[in-house]
């Protein structure tokens, strides 16, 4: 093979590596981003479940310390009464948002983006 | 030259090949997301209306108990005191005319609620409506008093139109959850089913001779004894049903 034979192969093997790379890393951030989506909105679903049907809030507390422990994944959590429409102040609707933290591949500029994950119901009467 | 066109044009349509992969990929991982939020929308949605429902079948009953405490009831008719009879029969009407109030609130709940989860009421679609009606028919009925000539009043009690004691109905809902993917979108369906359950305590020995449900369903049963109480423990818990 000529020198100019093997320098184009060379550019073309470089140019399948850099696609190949750029798939993968995109693939497995794409993964993480639907798997961190899905564990939070898991924990949004449990902690509003949880916080409507009346448990104390440091056992709520506790229960999702375990919940998110077993999933793995860096998820903060917050629980509140929901009032943002005008027709929801009628009710006593119990709002759980959970949050996590994805990191971004080099490819994408890197740093940081949060997922947010929202479950809203109305409280059990007590 | 041309072999390296050739392997040039190869690895374009590889390349090509690979990101429609991945983006079908992407696309089904979403839906996969997706799934999960429209069934806890479903799910959602349909716990708190089945619960207002609740809380409004137990407000009712406060309500009548309110003014119906001092009913009586002999030989088939009905008493009570001659001061109370006029309150009585305002307040009975009145409270006939807030059911369908009680009742937008339970269909209002069930809007508000999906919204809340993102997703629009037109979305969602009822199974079993009968399940997320308030089940109460007000009832006019004589009412006698000493002095006082006999008077039918409206509302003066209400019937249950549900038919099994332990259980109040069940409702179902279905929401309709688009996914988008390449060249066009997924739909699916996300169904809950809940009910709504008599939550007093069966083994107290009260609630067990004297219990109906939470209301009565028919006159008979509207009667205990000297009293005249159509409803009886009306405490409800609302719960979400595995479906078949």
């Amino acid at each position: 093979m000529s020198r100019r034979g093997r320098g184009s192969a060379l550019v073309e093997v470089a140019l399948a590596g850099v696609l190949a790379s750029a798939l993968l890393s995109g693939s497995v951030f794409i993964g993480r981003a639907v798997l961190a989506a899905r564990r939070s909105h898991a924990v949004a679903r449990y902690a509003a479940a949880l916080s409507a049907a009346g448990v104390p809030s440091d056992a709520v507390d506790a229960e999702l310390t375990d919940y998110v422990a077993r999933l793995g994944d860096g998820i903060t959590w917050s629980v509140g009464r929901y009032n943002r429409t005008a027709s929801s102040r009628f009710y006593r609707l119990t709002e759980a948002v959970a949050t996590a933290d994805i990191a971004l591949p080099p490819i994408a500029g890197g740093g940081h983006r949060t997922l947010t994950s929202r479950a809203v119901v109305e409280e059990e009467h007590p | 030259m041309n072999r390296r066109g050739s392997a040039l044009v190869l690895m374009m349509l590889l390349t090509v090949a690979a990101l429609i992969t991945a983006r079908l990929c992407a696309d089904m991982m979403l839906a996969w997301v997706g799934t999960q939020r429209a069934q806890t929308a479903a799910d959602f949605a349909l716990l708190s209306a089945v619960r207002v429902r609740g809380q409004s079948l137990e407000t009712v009953a406060a309500r009548w108990d309110d003014f119906g405490a001092p009913i009586t009831h002999s030989g088939g008719t009905l008493n009570a005191p001659a001061s109370l009879v006029t309150a009585i029969a305002a307040n009975a009407l009145a409270l006939k005319r807030a059911l369908p109030g009680y009742q937008g609130r339970i269909t209002s709940a069930l809007t508000v609620a999906a919204e809340a989860n993102g997703v629009a009421r037109t979305a969602v679609t009822q199974s079993t409506p009968g399940g997320l009606r308030l089940g109460l028919e007000a009832q006019t009925q004589f009412l006698s008093s000493t002095g006082f000539p006999t008077l039918s009043i409206e509302g003066l009690w209400l019937r249950r139109v549900w038919l099994d004691t332990a259980e109040a109905g069940t409702a179902a809902v279905s929401v309709a959850w688009n996914s988008p993917r390449l060249g066009g979108s997924w739909t699916f369906t996300a169904p809950a089913s809940a009910r709504l359950e008599w939550d007093a305590d069966t083994h107290d020995v009260a609630v067990a001779a004297d219990g109906n449900g939470g209301f009565s369903g028919d006159w008979v049963s509207a009667s205990s004894g000297a009293l005249f109480r159509p409803d009886r423990y009306p405490v409800y818990r609302a719960q979400l049903a595995a479906l078949p």
